[in-house]
């Protein structure tokens, strides 16, 4: 969003990485607040699946989100590797996203990023929410970045 | 019959033939005898019968053709038919003539043919009379005519009645013929059936006859006669049988012959069987004598078998004693010599021991200090273990170390992720915060690598530390097996000097009785030479003895094989006389 060091090169956008099931997918680092690795989880009943419970991180709650069953991965146990995503409180009321593994910062120029064409008249509810979450992609020199917008995630869940 | 039963085979062979051919010409004649009766009657039949019965048929038939013209005659009115009418009436009149001669003709019949005759007679006359009137002349008065007629009338019915009795006379006789010619065919018949039962009778008769002749006098004296030789033939030869003779003829010649045969060949075989049991009773006699010699002769051989092997036993034992006192006296002589061997041998064993004692204490010196050393390594290598199991449990500690380091070194990989995050969101400002975020990433990544090469070589030294203790407990045991082999070394030298020493005394006892035993032997070796000699002598003796005996022996067993011999030929000719014996046996004298 905003130009790093002169106006007339190009602009350069810094994402936040994670890894689901083998998938690379990638975050703006102005919607991220902090990374914790310290997960004790208390459990919302009669909340949506997608729901896991709230967070206490020094004396905040925090709602958290399991991305892979937003995003219709099969659900996987919370191991080492896995790590809660909080998002800074622009995005929305206070929450975080369940990954399977944090990954770099990566910085990328704005040309590389490819914008989706947004279609709402797909009926099938998946592929409604990945329209919606997706924004972009972006072809990283071994890899894929899928870029998702995080001020999504809570409005998929309520539709 | 018996006159019968004597004449010979061939004239009882012609009489049976002639039997035969006597039945066969009687029923011959019998035949032509009944033959000649029907033609007889046959004869009779067409002499009389027949010449009857055609003159009572001509007489029909003229009379009718005398009634026929009697008719025409009175019809025409021609008087030349009433003569021809004359003339069939004559011949009617011959037939019944001649009917009426004929001898054949039965009495009723005769007496209807002579009263038709006499009828007929009347008759003709009257005819004659009133037909040639009618024919002559019509013209005479009604009167007459009336007469006549009344005449002629009369006239007509006796020629029906007269017709009739003729028709009847006639039938009458043919049927007589029909009788008679029937009555031959049945005699015809008779006599055929007659003659062929005459002529099986005689058939059987003449082969009843042929029958007995031959079986009873031909066949049965045969078959006697052969029944008698198979019985003598067949070996079971009954020589005492007869054959019957029952006839004179040629069979019975035959049969009487055969038997004076039969009585000079009883009498051979009897005169045999006496030879025959004498013989046997002699040859028995033989054997039993050349059995007994036999006996004899045996008990003979066997009593100088026993001698001659009695003294050649004792030859053999004197031999040998006088060969083993030989031996002996070589023996002694070879074995004082030993003695000597052996009393200096003993000096130089009893040398011997003594040294051996010596260097056997030097040995167990030796043991006892190997001892020693190999309880120390013991101790040593078991210090050893416990500083490798030490070493172990120092190696752990460090890995458990450097896992903490990888837990530190993670949450530091976090502490800067935060850091850089917040080095963004502050901007252009926190740029420099950013750089130092992103060396402390890289410190953080860089000690993990670290960590985890330590935790691999503290596996590596744990394993090795592993090796080495186990290693060492096996030289343990090897020390331990080698101290266990020293004490028992130790204990078996110190038995050893023990025996050792026992033995050079013993030895010394030893040497001591060598020396006397030696010098005995020598005595000995002297008188056991003497006792050879004597023995040598003793020997030639007996041998003399032995050869005498064996010469006896042959003798008797020279006469044993000739008894034997004899016993033999008795015995075959036992058998001969026995079979001779059953030969003869088997006739019946």
């Amino acid at each position: 969003m905003e130009p790093l060091k002169n106006n007339n090169q190009s602009v350069r956008k810094q994402f936040c990485t994670f890894r689901i099931d083998r998938h690379f997918f990638g975050i703006n680092i102005l919607d991220v607040k902090e990374i914790v690795d310290h997960i004790e989880l208390t459990k919302i009943h009669h909340a949506p699946e997608e729901i896991l419970g709230f967070i206490n991180i020094r004396g905040h709650v925090h709602l958290v989100i399991d991305l892979r069953l937003l995003l219709k991965f099969e659900k996987k146990n919370i191991d080492e590797n896995t790590r809660i995503i909080l998002f800074t409180p622009d995005v929305g009321e206070s929450f975080g996203i369940l990954v399977d593994q944090i990954g770099h910062m990566v910085e990328v120029e704005e040309k590389f990023i490819e914008y989706r064409q947004h279609e709402e008249k797909q009926s099938d509810l998946s592929v409604k929410r990945m329209n919606a979450l997706e924004i972009a992609a972006c072809k990283l020199d071994d890899k894929l970045l899928v870029i998702l917008e995080a001020r999504r995630f809570l409005q998929v869940i309520k539709t | 019959m018996k006159h019968l039963l004597n004449i010979s085979i061939t004239k009882k062979i012609w009489l049976s033939l002639s039997i035969i051919i006597a039945g066969y010409v009687s029923s011959m004649i019998l035949c032509i005898t009944l033959g000649e009766k029907t033609t007889s009657r046959l004869n009779d039949l067409s002499e009389f019968l027949l010449p009857v019965t055609l003159s009572s048929q001509t007489a029909l038939i003229q009379y009718n053709e005398q009634i026929k013209r009697y008719n025409n005659a009175i019809m025409t009115g021609e008087i030349a038919i009433m003569a021809s009418a004359k003339e069939c009436s004559d011949i009617v009149h011959n037939s019944l003539q001649t009917i009426l001669s004929n001898k054949m003709i039965s009495q009723k019949n005769y007496e209807k043919n002579k009263q038709i005759i006499d009828t007929y007679e009347q008759f003709t006359i009257d005819a004659q009379t009133v037909y040639s009137y009618l024919c002559k002349d019509s013209s005479d008065s009604d009167e007459q005519l009336n007469v006549y007629s009344e005449k002629a009338r009369e006239l007509a019915e006796q020629s029906k009645l007269l017709e009739n009795s003729i028709k009847s006379l006639s039938s009458v006789l043919a049927e007589d013929l029909k009788q008679e010619f029937s009555e031959i065919v049945r005699r015809t018949k008779y006599s055929q059936w007659i003659s062929m039962v005459l002529f099986l009778f005689v058939v059987i008769l003449a082969l009843g006859l042929n029958y007995f002749i031959i079986s009873r006098s031909i066949k049965k004296p045969l078959q006697k006669t052969i029944d008698m030789l198979k019985d003598i033939a067949q070996g079971e030869g009954n020589l005492t049988a007869r054959i019957d003779i029952e006839n004179q003829d040629e069979i019975g010649e035959f049969a009487s012959w055969f038997n004076i045969f039969i009585v000079k060949l009883q009498d051979i075989i009897k005169h045999l069987t006496q030879n025959a049991k004498n013989l046997g009773e002699s040859s028995g006699h033989l054997t039993e004598y050349a059995g007994e010699m036999i006996k004899n002769m045996e008990e003979l051989s066997s009593s100088s078998k026993e001698v001659s092997t009695a003294t050649e036993q004792i030859t053999e034992n004197i031999n040998s004693m006088a060969i083993s006192s030989e031996e002996m006296s070589m023996n002694i002589s070879s074995v004082s010599d030993a003695a000597e061997d052996i009393v200096k041998n003993m000096n130089i064993v009893t040398d011997s021991t003594s040294d051996m004692n010596e260097s056997i204490k030097s040995i167990g010196a030796h043991i006892q200090d190997g001892q020693q050393v190999s309880a120390e390594a013991m101790d040593l290598s078991k210090s050893a273990t416990t500083n490798m199991n030490l070493l172990g449990a120092a190696a752990r500690e460090i890995g458990q170390v450097t896992g903490a380091i990888k837990r530190i070194s993670v949450q530091t990989n976090l502490l800067a992720l935060n850091a850089s995050i917040e080095a963004s969101t502050a901007g252009e400002s926190g740029r420099g915060f950013s750089v130092v975020a992103e060396k402390i990433k890289q410190f953080a990544s860089q000690s993990t690598k670290s960590a985890e090469n330590i935790a691999e070589k503290i596996n590596d030294v744990q394993q090795k530390t592993q090796n080495a203790v186990s290693v060492i407990e096996n030289v343990t045991k090897i020390i331990e097996k080698i101290n266990q082999s020293y004490t028992s070394i130790s204990l078996t030298i110190e038995k050893q000097i023990q025996t050792t020493s026992d033995l050079s005394i013993q030895i010394n006892e030893i040497n001591n009785g060598t020396n006397t035993i030696a010098s005995s032997i020598a005595e000995s070796a002297i008188g056991v030479n003497e006792m050879s000699k004597h023995s040598g002598e003793a020997a030639n003796k007996i041998n003399n003895f032995t050869e005498i005996i064996a010469s006896v022996r042959n003798a008797a067993e020279t006469s044993d094989q000739c008894a034997n011999k004899v016993q033999a030929s008795a015995s075959e000719l036992d058998s001969i006389s026995v079979k001779l014996n059953e030969i003869v046996s088997k006739f019946i004298v």
